[in-house]
C-alpha cells in the first residue's frame, strides 16, 4: 500500500497541500515550490509516524523563516529562541496532522505521530529501511528556504527502525 | 457569569492562541494543562464548564483522556481541537461524547462557533458535523 502511494503523485500532492495550507492559514506564509537551497543557518523539526505507513518526516528551514513565523504568531517583532521553537513545533504538528488525515483519505488507514522534536541546525532523518522518500523545496519571498522531507519506511519493523524518536539519526 | 474553560494542549502556542481568542468574551480560561494526566487531576479542582482537548500529547492522548474524563464526569463538555482530523478520530470523538471537533489551524470564528454549539446542544456529537464543514474537510 505504501509503495502504491509513492508510485503516483498522490503523496507529493498531499505533502504539498499540507504545507501550503498550514503555512498560509497558521502563519500567513506564502511558499512557492521551487528548487532552492537552504542557508547555513537552519532549524529542523521532525517526527516519526508509527503504525500504518511508518515514516520519518522532517521540516528544515532557514532560521529566518521560523523567526518570521514566530513573529506572526506571537504578534510582536521581539521573539525568543523558545518562541521560535514552540511555534515551529506547533506549525509542524499541524502539518503532520494534515498529512495523516490525507494518508487516511488515500488508504483508509492512518499512522499516529510522535511529539515533534526541534533542533537548531540541520538534522535530516537518516534511517535504515527507507522504502521511498519525497523531498519538496520551497522559497519564501523574503525570508529564505524550506524543505519538507518524507521518508517512507519498510513495513517490517525488523527492516525499518521507526520506533522511538531517539532512533532518528541526524545527517547534517 | 463567565463560563469556565479548561484548555488541554501540550503546545504553549495553541494555549496562547485559545486564550487570546477567548479573552474578553463570555468564557474564562480557568486552567491550562499540558497533558492528559494533568487534565484529569485538574478537572476535579476547577470544575470547568467546557474542556478543549488536543489529541497528540505526551502520555495519555487526548481522546483517551476525554474518554476517562467523560466516564468520571458524564456531564463534562469536551471540545476536541486538533489537526488530527479524519474519519476515525472524528468518529471516536463522537463516540466518546465530545461536543465538537475543531480543526487546527483554527481561527476566532471557528472556536467561538464551536463553543456556542457546545453549550446549545445537549446531543453529543452535534458539533462534530460543524467541524466537518471546515474548509479543509
Amino acid at each position: 500500500m505504501t509503495v502504491n502511494i509513492m508510485a503516483n503523485c498522490s503523496l507529493r500532492h498531499l505533502l504539498d497541500c499540507a504545507i501550503q495550507e498550514v503555512s498560509c492559514r497558521f502563519g500567513g506564509l506564502e511558499l512557492s515550490q521551487q528548487e532552492t537551497e537552504l542557508s547555513e543557518d537552519v532549524c529542523t523539526v521532525s517526527t516519526v509516524f508509527v503504525g500504518e505507513h511508518p515514516s520519518a518526516v522532517a521540516l528544515c528551514a532557514d532560521r529566518e523563516v521560523f523567526v518570521r513565523l514566530a513573529q506572526s504568531i506571537m504578534g510582536r517583532a521581539a521573539v525568543t529562541p523558545k518562541d521560535v521553537e514552540d511555534v515551529a513545533k506547533e506549525y509542524f504538528n499541524i502539518i503532520c496532522g494534515k498529512i495523516v488525515a490525507g494518508l487516511f483519505e488515500l488508504t483508509r488507514t492512518a499512522p499516529r505521530f510522535q511529539i515533534p522534536r526541534f533542533t537548531f541546525g540541520l538534522c535530516k532523518p537518516q534511517m535504515d529501511g527507507v522504502d521511498h522518500q519525497c523531498v519538496l523545496n520551497y522559497q519564501h519571498a523574503d525570508h529564505g528556504s524550506v524543505q519538507l522531507i518524507y521518508m517512507g519506511l519498510k513495513q517490517n519493523p525488523r527492516d525499518a527502525n521507526p520506533i522511538g524518536a531517539e532512533s532518528v539519526g541526524c545527517m547534517g | 457569569m463567565a463560563k469556565k474553560v479548561m484548555i488541554v494542549d501540550d503546545s504553549r502556542i495553541a494555549q496562547l492562541q485559545l486564550q487570546e481568542i477567548l479573552s474578553g468574551t463570555e468564557y474564562e480560561v480557568v486552567a491550562c494543562c499540558l497533558n492528559g494526566e494533568e487534565a484529569l487531576n485538574k478537572y476535579d479542582e476547577v470544575h470547568p464548564d467546557l474542556v478543549t482537548m488536543d489529541i497528540v500529547m505526551p502520555g495519555i492522548d487526548g481522546l483517551a483522556t476525554a474518554r476517562m474524563m467523560m466516564q468520571a464526569h458524564p456531564e463534562a463538555r469536551v471540545l476536541v481541537v486538533s489537526s488530527l482530523a479524519y474519519d476515525d478520530t472524528i468518529n471516536e470523538a463522537k463516540d466518546i461524547g465530545a461536543m465538537g471537533f475543531v480543526y487546527k489551524p483554527f481561527d476566532h470564528d471557528q472556536i467561538m462557533q464551536a463553543m456556542a454549539d457546545a453549550f446549545s446542544h445537549e446531543q453529543v456529537g452535534a458539533g462534530c458535523e460543524e467541524g466537518k464543514r471546515s474548509p479543509e474537510a
